[in-house]
């Protein structure tokens, strides 16, 4: 408990100094976490539109692969992306491996089918025939689509939450496609795990405390967002 | 004068269901009910002269344009307007539902605040205006469902069992409303009931349907006197028929 105590004072207190190398931490996960949702965000509610809403042979394949998706360790994608980013590997002449691009790329895999499993769930939960009355309302195709996502917007919030819970707090892809380079590479969660792998429980607990505040903060945000277009 | 819509051999396949009108035509300012039992296509039908749904074979003239082999629908889909059972308003105001389809049909600024304004007021729910589409009363959102499709000023109105989830007490005031109101408009409108004559008796033309086939089609009148098949007498409940004919038959106060 006494570490716990220990951990927090010092958190707050490195916060409070303005510490340059944990504001820097602080800033970079926002930066990697913030654009990996973001990307997951474009590509999971256009992917969640587009299967939604439409009937296609192997769909519910397509479907169930998004569902399993949703629970990619992110150890396998750390591994694949790094064997993708490798000098040797397809993706090798970007140079990007043991960048914050990279860790951006390997994090957007690991939200992308989060947000677009939500979003499927949320636009088949629309019924059909609002579907078929927006089109009767005079709307073209792509306007019916972008007044269904809308309509959609409070599960698509929940997905967009979910998709930022889970790359903010995941720590094996970002540590082996980014490699935890002072300075440069290192956010929260890898941080964390070198701290108390150095013993620095008092650091860790300081680091895992900001970063939960963090995931906090920008979760209430969401849910303000959210709730918004909630009123009844 | 050219019929504002037109079918000709109509086949609409939908899974094991299928629909076949061989003819039927509607004259501008006409209003035709549908009627029939659950899954006798009347809403199919209706889909299908909404250009929602594209029929299988055959031909349909709206507005003298025939819109099977168009690539896109759209310009005539937006000469026609459908309100279905449940309203569907979208989130947001009373206001901003009945704006959409006049801003989705291009029209923008004062223009479409007055429209919809004055297509409020005609339903009798200006007052809601402002308020959440979400906190009104079933019967006020079907009025505010009604008022979004007329505001549109369709050559074609579809309604598809615009009252059966509203009370009977609300369903007989929007009955009346819109009975007046496509009188003075002059709008033409296809509805599709199975609640049989009290519905019908707002429509000059009646169509009576089973299965996918449409049985009769002509004036009410005409409908309940000469049933064309047995199922047509069946349906129409001939205790009920008699009062309606005496409705009918009575002079105009």
């Amino acid at each position: 408990m006494e570490l716990i105590l220990d951990g927090f004072e010092k958190g707050v207190r490195l916060l409070w100094a303005g510490d340059p190398e944990v504001l820097g931490i602080v800033l970079l996960t926002l930066e990697v976490s913030g654009s990996a949702t973001l990307l997951s965000l474009i590509l999971g509610v256009s992917t969640g539109a587009a299967v939604g809403l439409s009937r296609f042979p192997g769909r519910s394949i397509l479907v169930s692969l998004v569902n399993t998706g949703m629970g990619l360790p992110p150890v396998v994608v750390g591994l694949f992306v790094t064997i993708l980013l490798w000098r040797s590997g397809p993706l090798g002449g970007l140079g990007l491996l043991y960048t914050p691009t990279a860790m951006i790329l390997a994090q957007a895999v690991i939200a992308t089918p989060i947000v677009a499993g939500i979003s499927i769930a949320a636009m088949q939960g629309l019924s059909e025939r609002l579907r078929l009355q927006i089109l009767s309302l005079g709307a073209t195709r792509l306007q019916a689509v972008w007044l269904l996502i809308r309509e959609a917007r409070l599960q698509l919030l929940a997905a967009v939450m979910a998709g930022f819970g889970g790359v903010v707090s995941e720590v094996g892809a970002s540590m082996m496609v980014g490699g935890n380079i002072k300075g440069y590479t290192r956010v929260l969660t890898t941080a964390t795990v070198m701290e108390t792998a150095k013993g620095n429980f008092d650091l860790a607990v300081a680091l895992s405390l900001i970063l939960l505040l963090l995931a906090y903060f920008i979760t209430l945000i969401l849910t303000n967002l959210q709730q918004r277009g909630h009123k009844r | 004068m050219r019929p504002l819509v037109l079918v000709r051999d109509l086949l609409v396949q939908r899974g094991r269901f299928t629909l076949e009108i061989p003819y039927m035509e509607l004259a501008r300012g006409e209003t035709l009910a549908l009627v029939g039992p659950n899954g006798s296509g009347k809403s199919t039908l209706l889909m299908v002269l909404g250009l929602l749904l594209r029929p299988k074979r055959g031909v349909i003239q709206l507005c003298g344009e025939k819109t099977c082999g168009l690539a896109s629908p759209l310009a005539l889909r937006r000469k026609v307007a459908m309100v279905f059972q449940e309203p569907l308003l979208l989130k947001g105001t009373v206001l901003k539902n009945v704006l959409m389809g006049l801003r989705l049909r291009g029209l923008k600024g004062k223009a479409a605040l007055e429209g919809a304004v004055q297509a409020l007021e005609r339903l009798g729910v200006a007052h809601l205006c402002e308020r959440d589409a979400a906190s009104i009363s079933g019967g006020e959102a079907q009025r505010v469902s009604l008022a979004r499709a007329l505001a549109l000023e369709p050559e074609l109105l579809l309604l598809d069992e615009p009252f059966s989830s509203l009370d009977p007490p609300s369903r007989d005031r929007l009955l009346d409303d819109l009975e007046a109101l496509l009188l003075s408009t002059g709008t033409t409108a296809v509805m599709s009931t199975h609640d049989r004559l009290d519905e019908m008796g707002i429509c000059k033309k009646v169509a009576v349907m089973q299965e996918g086939r449409l049985l009769q089609l002509g004036h009410p009148r005409e409908v309940i006197q000469n049933p064309a098949h047995p199922f047509v007498a069946e349906f129409l409940d001939l205790g009920r028929t008699a009062r309606v004919l005496e409705s009918l038959m009575a002079p105009p106060p």
